[in-house]
């Protein structure tokens, strides 16, 4: 569905001559693999390359050097381009910079409307997008007066609007408080399980990689870690070094074993962490 | 005495017009000098209106605010002297970065409250290094740094005019973990070393259970509660109902408590967790091997 071979990208500063004065490189040789349906989460600190990497899959920005393929478009190909943008949709971290309707629907129907969907279509995808992100009920407010989660899945709908066999959220969860934040992962995680859209999560917040089929951890531009989420959680020290972290339940079951109570490695989940306690 | 003390303070948005909303309820609230108080609550609870009427960007529609025992809203009160003891740090500070490089940006505050080039440099210094920005960036553009390092900058710009309080308004939104753990604890620092008041508003209960000494939740513009973090956790139950939570640590103590562990269920760090498990969990396997009931 997705992959990147070799995949370099360096932001090229250059003087008023246009001489290049220093080149940035933010992706470095990175090989990613992702396959239709996966629910695949990135993780890696600020000014890793997790974001430069995103942008590259629906071809906002080319590479450098090497490929990336979406199906079997290359995003290099200029022809593609309307193509690989319907494929692969972008959710950003600011729900506000990314709603432009005045009433909920039309929000939604935007993306499809300007892709050239008949008008019964356009209404079709708005119901059923609506309805996957549980906002139907909403259709007909306006936008500035839902909360961040609510205005967030909105988002979502609208790029679900458009059919597209991937999503990627580059931290759509940084602004929001703790509801929404619960609201935005179980909508995404819904789209996964349920429409079998493909995903792609960027985040700094490390229990909502728990639901993940596979986490990639990137630094410096690399992909240093890759593994299921049980797999990275397990390695708690060796995440600290990448300026990551592990979620509380993880982190306190790692400090218990550290005290001598046996325990199993890579704890995601409270209901894990009971059940072992309490058999211990 | 208190350092801010808030009286029955009433705010109405757009008032007498059909889109009249009261966004806070005779709130009151007094704040002593030298507290790191956490002010928590799902968006559009009053938060940001509360914070922004104690540094005088907001007028109370009606009720008092004190600073310092003077009333903020006396006829000669100073306030442009509040806001600068009342230091604000906004959501995504970084965007308000505009000088030239990063020591004149830190100068600009302590400029405009008329001190010289001098000793505004002077202050510039002394707050970067509280926010440890190290002095081979003083000369970069702002706009070069990383987000973290912006961040640090911006919220130096505040430090450098020496304010009573600080009031940080999700200092670390969009940050990575590391960088999180960073600024606040550069913070806690801050707050431990010079005993600078500090208003943390946060989503993240982990780091507000973390840091705080006394937790404000506000909900539909009113206070809900206003104790130490143990206590207002006690109540994760209804903090759910209003789109907040508790720690994670706060359910595993519950759940562990249902299964018939013995713990202490008002921890509310991994630390403390971890004492009260480990001490549960002696306690259980010296006595005979009692299992947890299967609920």
């Amino acid at each position: 569905m997705i992959r990147t071979a070799k995949l370099v990208y360096d932001y090229i500063k250059r003087d008023e001559e246009g001489n290049v004065e220093e080149v940035d490189r933010a992706v470095d040789h990175v090989d990613l693999d992702v396959e239709k349906g996966d629910f695949v989460a990135i993780l890696g600190h600020n000014g890793s390359g997790k974001s430069t990497l995103a942008k590259h899959i629906n071809a906002i920005l080319v590479p450098s050097e090497g490929t990336v393929w979406i199906g079997d478009m290359d995003t290099r190909d200029e022809g593609h381009l309307w193509d690989i943008r319907q494929s692969a949709g972008m959710v950003f971290q600011n729900p506000d910079n990314q709603i432009i309707g005045t009433i909920v629907e039309e929000d939604v129907g935007f993306g499809p409307e300007n892709m050239g969907v008949p008008t019964k279509e356009i209404w079709e995808r708005v119901d059923e997008s609506l309805k996957a992100v549980g906002m139907t009920a909403y259709r007909h407010h306006s936008p500035n007066k839902l909360s961040g989660g609510q205005k967030q899945r909105v988002a979502i709908a609208g790029v679900v609007a458009m059919h597209p066999k991937c999503i990627i959220l580059d931290e759509p969860t940084a602004m929001l408080d703790p509801n929404g934040r619960k609201e935005v992962i179980r909508t995404i995680r819904a789209l996964n399980q349920v429409e079998d859209v493909t995903v792609l999560l960027i985040t700094h917040y490390m229990e909502e990689v728990v639901y993940a089929d596979k986490v990639v951890v990137m630094d410096e531009g690399k992909i240093v870690m890759r593994g299921t989420p049980r797999e990275i959680f397990s390695r708690v020290d060796e995440l600290k070094q990448y300026r990551l972290d592990v979620p509380q339940v993880t982190l306190l079951a790692h400090e218990l074993k550290k005290e001598g109570i046996p325990l199993p490695d890579g704890i995601l989940s409270i209901d894990e962490l009971v059940n072992a306690l309490c058999q211990s | 005495m208190s350092v801010l003390k808030v009286e029955h303070v009433n705010y109405i948005y757009g008032a007498e017009t059909a889109y009249e909303i009261q966004a806070l309820k005779d709130v009151s609230l007094e704040i002593p000098k030298g507290q790191f108080v956490g002010l928590i609550g799902h968006t559009g609870s009053g938060k940001s209106t509360l914070i922004q009427h104690l540094n005088g960007l907001i007028r109370a529609t009606s009720g008092h605010i004190y600073f310092q025992g003077q009333d903020i809203y006396g006829a000669h009160y100073n306030m442009k002297e509040l806001r600068s003891q009342v230091g604000l740090v906004f959501q995504y500070p970084e965007h308000q970065l505009f000088e030239i490089d990063v020591l004149s940006d830190v100068c600009y505050g302590p400029k405009n409250q008329g001190l010289t080039r001098e000793e505004a440099e002077k202050r510039a210094r002394e707050a970067l290094r509280m926010v440890g920005v190290s002095e081979e960036f003083y000369g970069h553009s702002p706009f070069e740094l990383s987000g973290g390092q912006k961040r640090r900058v911006a919220i130096a710009g505040v430090l450098a005019m020496k304010p009573e309080v600080l009031i940080l308004d999700e200092p670390t939104a969009g940050l990575d973990p590391k960088g999180r753990d960073d600024i606040l604890d550069q913070i806690a620092k801050l707050h431990q070393e010079s005993g600078l008041t500090v208003i943390l508003v946060s989503h993240s209960m982990e780091d507000i259970a973390k840091y705080v000494d006394r937790i404000i939740v506000m909900n539909q513009g009113a206070v809900m509660f206003d104790a130490a973090p143990k206590e207002v956790f006690r109540h994760y139950k209804e903090l759910e109902q209003v789109g907040l939570a508790a720690p994670q640590v706060t359910y595993i103590m519950h759940r562990l408590k249902e299964r018939g562990m013995d713990v202490d269920t008002d921890a509310t760090t991994v630390e403390e967790a971890k004492e009260a498990i480990v001490s549960a969990w002696k306690k259980k396997h010296d006595s005979a091997g009692n299992r947890c009931e299967n609920v």
